[in-house]
């Protein structure tokens, strides 16, 4: 019998803030990362997962902070990474309450801390995210969302994970995050045919076709979706007060009153195209 | 009649998602607190063994606090009601073969194997399944949550000596394993309730229909 596929919503968060990265423009500040947890838990998502992009820099005080805050609140699996390097961190992040920790640059400079974790924690709550970026038509991984580019191709680097204990991948494709212009179909469906473990696409969602043809063309196990989702929720969110970041954008979005569940919408289209997904009341 | 709340102990095996259990059961409705090791006797509505991690580890822990003698007065008690979830609800069983062969709680009869080992892709169960009441249990209460979705993780699975202890059973690929077991006043469930969105702390707050 097939699982539902996991429509996963991504939240890159800064200091408990829902930012969006921009090409040229810095980060855009959306708003309160629990506030937009807890709705898209109460709207059905199948899982959370907050990426600390700063956590890296300065450490996971406060990414635990934030954790435990949210997941007071949210009862659905939480998945947490930025910043873990070290067995410590990991164990910290799951007192705070997350389910399964993430990990990337820590696993790239050792990846024997991977097969250290997986078997302290299990496999199954360690999940490897794979930053990929092309260049020239070749495949490079990357840590810090890109900015450091390693050379070794994200294929062979979703093999090793799996061998190193990793229980799940999450697939970026960087080129095309924030792009809305689709998923990168060929290169995600290759890591799906070469690992026995449950894969993520995430990174290009602009639409709900964007969506199915994921799930069709790769058989991913799950969705990461963060665009679609947070500028519609941003609409009906309270806004937030914060001098850090560039509110600009906040500033200028309409609000309505009226709540818009978009995973319902987008489990809804699935469903129609005959994808199973898991809608319970 | 005075509707008091109910309350909850949930017992601390030291892994990860005792955070989440807490919280979900206060969600629920209950009364809930965290049992101390220091506690000698159990006095709770219900007792809640969860758990993720390992059985040896697990059942070590157990023993170490003489929670396993605790929990042996304790149902004793009348009203008492034990609920293990996940690895909570393999200790109940008679023996793991998790690393060796690790002897659990014996509180109903079977053991817990390993999923199929034939087919890489079915080592873990990791992600929403749908539990199947049994025809015949069809009168319990807990009925509604029948063929709804809940959340699980697991690499291991309780095999029951006795199919009167089945409550419910749940698909991994092709292999049927049971789901939620239940003996007299003690109850158990492979998936997580306190992960299992809306619908998960409805089973906690429907946890009372049970205990008859």
């Amino acid at each position: 019998m097939k699982k539902p596929v996991r429509i996963i919503p991504m939240l890159e968060i800064k200091n408990g803030l829902l930012i969006k990265g921009i090409n040229f423009e810095g980060f855009r500040v959306l708003g309160n990362a629990r506030d937009f947890a807890q709705l898209y838990y109460s709207h059905g998502a199948d899982e959370i997962c907050y990426q600390d992009s700063v956590a890296t820099l300065f450490g996971t005080s406060n990414l635990i902070k934030f954790v435990s805050e949210t997941a007071k609140n949210v009862f659905v699996p939480l998945t947490v990474g930025g910043g873990i390097r070290s067995i410590k961190d990991a164990s910290d992040m799951f007192k705070a309450g997350a389910d399964k920790v993430l990990l990337n640059s820590a696993a790239i400079d050792n990846v024997k801390l991977l097969k250290k974790a997986s078997k302290i924690f299990g496999s199954s709550n360690i999940t490897i995210i794979i930053q990929a970026i092309k260049i020239d038509k070749k495949y490079y991984i990357s840590k810090s969302n890109g900015r450091d580019l390693v050379n070794i191709d994200p294929v062979e680097w979703a093999q090793k994970v799996e061998e190193f204990g990793a229980g799940e991948i999450i697939i970026t494709a960087i080129n095309n995050e924030g792009l809305k212009k689709g998923f990168d179909i060929p290169l995600t469906k290759k890591i799906v045919e070469k690992v026995s473990i449950p894969v993520i696409a995430h990174g290009g969602a602009g639409n709900f076709e964007h969506i199915y043809d994921v799930i069709k063309n790769a058989k991913v196990s799950g969705v990461g979706i963060a665009s679609i989702l947070h500028y519609e929720a941003i609409k009906f969110l309270p806004k937030v007060k914060t001098k850090i970041g560039n509110t600009l954008y906040l500033d200028s979005v309409k609000k309505i009153s009226k709540h818009l569940n978009t995973i319902l919408k987008i489990k809804k289209f699935l469903k129609k195209k005959g994808v199973i997904i898991r809608d319970d009341k | 009649m005075i509707n008091k709340r109910l309350s909850a102990g949930i017992i601390d095996l030291k892994f990860n998602n005792l955070f989440s259990i807490y919280k979900a059961c206060i969600k629920a409705g209950f009364r809930t607190s965290i049992i101390s090791t220091k506690q000698k006797t159990l006095n709770y509505d219900f007792v809640i063994i969860p758990g993720v991690g390992a059985f040896k580890s697990g059942m070590n822990v157990l023993k170490k606090n003489k929670y396993d003698e605790k929990i042996f007065n304790y149902l004793l008690k009348p009203n008492s009601f034990i609920y293990g979830i996940c690895l909570g609800m393999q200790l109940l069983f008679e023996k793991s073969f998790e690393f060796g062969s690790t002897k659990g709680l014996g509180l109903i009869k079977g053991n817990i194997p390993e999923l199929q080992k034939k087919n890489k892709k079915m080592k873990t169960n990791m992600g929403w399944c749908k539990i199947k009441f049994l025809e015949k249990k069809s009168k319990l209460s807990l009925k509604n949550f029948d063929n709804k979705h809940f959340y699980f993780v697991h690499s291991y699975y309780a095999n029951p000596a006795n199919n009167s202890d089945i409550l419910a059973k749940t698909f991994h690929g092709n292999f049927e394993f049971t789901s939620v077991v239940k003996k007299n006043n003690i109850l158990g469930t492979q998936f997580h309730p306190e992960k299992s969105g809306n619908l998960g702390i409805e089973f906690l707050r429907n946890l009372k229909k049970y205990k008859n």
